[in-house]
């Protein structure tokens, strides 16, 4: 691929998921580009790159940015981030929200779900003892088939009992033909949408605790600059952010500060946190 | 080193999950039925047992019933391995004891993780 072609494809990136991709990789672009240029049916890729100069279908963008990233993801992935939401955070905003008796979560880059599927298990497990209390989830992902993927909540037996104990199996999972069912149960709350951290999206409110894992490592400074301002926007002044293991950037916002003991934890440097309410017995994992 | 009994009539199984689990750091034992693996627990009670489910003379049901009665019974952690994968069958081993319980094919990512979670191994980045 030519170098001029290449930063057709990086602009493109760069605009919609703000990945910022390295020239060295342009070999890597070519394989996961070449089902997008059979699918919508281009003679080659510099067709197709010719097309995307032009007037570009909303559509093949979509299709392109999807094929250009990363959807992997799998059940309690950052296994420490569940334990920090069940042990620390869900118990701190059971004193803090009393009267309301809800706590509102975001997985924030969704991919095919098993994340917001986690969320919102350990939240309830959490909450056991807690009667009366809601969980709201929304997740959102820049994919609609990784969506239609999360919301549909079927995966099959080798990725459902990976991760997951046996008991949360049995108790969050109906067994199908298909494989492993999300009950209904565990559905109720939990929304799917099709959102982009980059862009002015509707505004979703504020939430509790927003878990936006190894999403914006591969973000340009800017992109993610932009990133996580709008995820402080819509997290409550004592909210929490939860990166994953592969956030290793720096944040040059000074919008957010490391939660004391929790290093993938993110609280808001001007934020309203009872610190005297958190948990302190115990250590994460 | 925590010690492992795999209880498989398959000799191929055994094979590879002692691969597996040594491996990962454990020494390990072998028997081909629950009988077996009774009496083998009679002489050693093993940190962690690896049990088939369908074997002849004693299935691997009833041996981690039995286990779970004898004296220094419930120290080990017990993982079904089995391609029983209906809930009927993995409720019925969660009440005669089983602490995890994976169903057949699996492989090692599998039984680290389940190791993992059953706090037989640390969660190390490999």
């Amino acid at each position: 691929m030519r170098l001029g072609d290449f930063e057709v494809y990086r602009d493109i990136l760069l605009q919609e998921s703000g990945v910022d991709i390295n020239p060295e990789k342009t070999y890597l672009l070519e394989s996961r580009l070449t089902p997008i240029v059979t699918k919508w049916g281009y003679p080659t890729i510099e067709s197709m790159t010719l097309a995307l100069r032009a007037v570009p279908d909303p559509e093949l963008i979509h299709d392109v940015v999807q094929a250009m990233t990363s959807n992997e993801t799998w059940f309690f992935r950052e296994p420490q981030n569940y334990v920090t939401l069940g042990k620390y955070v869900i118990p701190y905003l059971v004193k803090q929200r009393k009267r309301k008796k809800s706590v509102r979560l975001w997985s924030a880059g969704c991919s095919t779900g098993q994340e917001a599927w986690c969320m919102a298990l350990t939240a309830r497990e959490a909450l056991l003892e807690h009667k009366h209390w809601k969980v709201e989830l929304l997740a959102t992902d820049i994919s609609n088939e990784s969506l239609e993927y999360a919301e549909r909540g079927i995966y099959n037996q080798h990725e459902a009992q990976n991760e997951t104990s046996i008991r949360q199996l049995i108790k969050y999972f109906e067994q199908s033909r298909m494989g492993w069912n999300v009950k209904d149960e565990l559905k109720t709350g939990v929304s799917f949408e099709n959102s982009n951290l980059l862009h002015e999206t509707e505004d979703f409110g504020r939430f509790d605790a927003i878990f936006c894992c190894n999403v914006i490592n591969e973000f340009s400074p800017e992109a993610r600059a932009k990133a996580l301002d709008n995820l402080a926007y819509h997290l409550e002044d004592d909210g929490f952010l939860f990166l994953g293991s592969e956030d290793k950037w720096v944040d040059d916002t000074g919008l957010f500060t490391t939660l004391p003991g929790h290093p993938h934890v993110l609280i808001l440097s001007d934020g309203d946190y009872k610190m005297t309410d958190f948990p302190v017995t115990g250590s994460p994992e | 080193m925590p010690s492992c009994l795999i209880i498989d009539d398959s000799r191929l199984v055994r094979q590879v999950s002692r691969r597996i689990v040594e491996d990962l750091g454990f020494t390990c034992g072998e028997a081909e039925d629950g009988k077996h693996a009774y009496e083998v627990c009679e002489e050693f009670m093993p940190d962690l047992i690896i049990v088939d489910w369908n074997m002849p003379v004693m299935s691997g049901l009833e041996f981690v019933e039995k286990l779970r009665a004898m004296e220094g019974g419930d120290h080990p952690k017990v993982i079904f391995c089995t391609t029983e994968d209906n809930l009927g069958h993995i409720e019925r081993a969660l009440r005669a004891g089983a602490t995890e319980y994976i169903m057949k094919p699996f492989n090692r990512d599998m039984i680290q993780s389940k190791l993992i979670q059953i706090g037989m191994m640390r969660n190390e980045v490999a």
